[in-house]
């Protein structure tokens, strides 16, 4: 297969994981670098916020992670989750969807 | 130079720095932040805008009153200041800014135009902070650079909802100055998300502030 065809067929792979999605999942996980301040954190909260398949927001440096609820039936493609974040200044580790609430999450990473 | 002019932009100096070196010169996206500082001898006050995370554009203006009290500073300004690189790493980030602004300064010698450039490079976990920033002001016949070297150490790893807890410590050194002995700071520093404190002394035991908010 010559190199082009070879590096078209690899993007169409990666663009097709990127733009996964799950409309059953209620939350997304968002594993993120560079989280170690709250005054600068803000920006990440703010800017999902604007999105408006976002219902709630949560953020925890602790545990390096961004966690967003979805309104129902609604949905957030991993590349708009990592654009966002990307454009706030973070580098995104991993997206994971799950069926749990904000604050099912924010009671699950404090240990409640 | 005279006595006035270096003793007054030591005071400038010292006032361009508390901007840069308690802090970063962008904040987020789309963000608004008001900054407001005291020390001994002057006071200022600042807009900045951060179109993205990569640039900032500031505006500004500093009150000094110079150390014999035979006149003041005075200056209005505008900054624009550009994030090099980021390096996001799992439990902690470095930056490199770089800004460059032009003022217009009052002096008892009358007014001309000033101009500034400079450099920060910083590192910070949740427990440790750290920077440097050097910044090269520049007017007709004179020139200073002014060294900042921070260190902070968190008594507790803060998060979102919880007020963060920092100490640090300062040393500045001006160039071409009447005193370019390294002069010590220490302050506590405290934030949230939408708000930033700072109150401290310096070696003279003289209070210093400063405060920041997100709009």
């Amino acid at each position: 297969m010559p190199m082009k065809a070879l590096s078209t067929l690899t993007l169409a792979a990666a663009l097709a994981l990127g733009a996964s999605t799950n409309a059953s999942a209620r939350s997304l996980r968002i594993e993120v670098n560079g989280l170690v301040c709250a005054f600068c954190a803000d920006g990440i909260t703010r800017a999902f916020k604007k999105e408006p398949a976002a219902a709630e927001v949560f953020v925890s440096l602790e545990n390096k992670l961004v966690a967003v609820q979805l309104k129902d039936g609604a949905d957030i493609a991993d590349a708009t989750a990592t654009k966002l974040l990307t454009d706030a200044g973070y580098t995104v580790v991993g997206i994971e969807r799950t069926d749990a609430t904000v604050s099912e999450i924010k009671a699950e990473v404090s240990g409640d | 130079m005279t006595s006035f002019s270096s003793k007054g932009l030591t005071v400038l100096a010292a006032v361009a720095l508390s901007t840069a070196a308690l802090a970063r010169p962008i904040s987020y996206s789309g963000g608004h932040m008001l900054m407001a500082d005291h020390q001994p001898d002057m006071d200022a006050i600042s807009y900045t805008y951060s179109p993205s995370f990569r640039w900032a554009v500031s505006a500004g203006a500093v009150r000094a009153t110079e150390l014999e009290r035979t006149a003041d500073l005075e200056l209005g300004y505008v900054r624009a200041a550009h994030l090099l690189h980021r390096w996001n790493l799992p439990a902690a980030q470095a930056n490199a800014f770089v800004w460059g602004g032009l003022g217009d300064g009052r002096t008892a010698q009358g007014n001309g135009l000033a101009r500034h450039v400079g450099l920060q490079l910083d590192y910070e976990t949740r427990r440790i902070y750290a920077s440097l920033v050097s910044e090269l002001h520049e007017g007709d016949g004179w020139s200073h650079r002014f060294d900042t070297a921070a260190v902070g150490w968190a008594p507790y790893a803060h998060d979102v909802d919880r007020v963060a807890t920092w100490v640090v410590l300062k040393g500045m050194r001006t160039t071409n100055a009447v005193d370019d002995d390294v002069k010590p700071v220490a302050v506590l520093r405290f934030f949230t998300t939408r708000w930033w404190l700072e109150v401290g002394a310096n070696a003279d035991g003289q209070p210093v502030a400063n405060l920041m908010l997100n709009l």
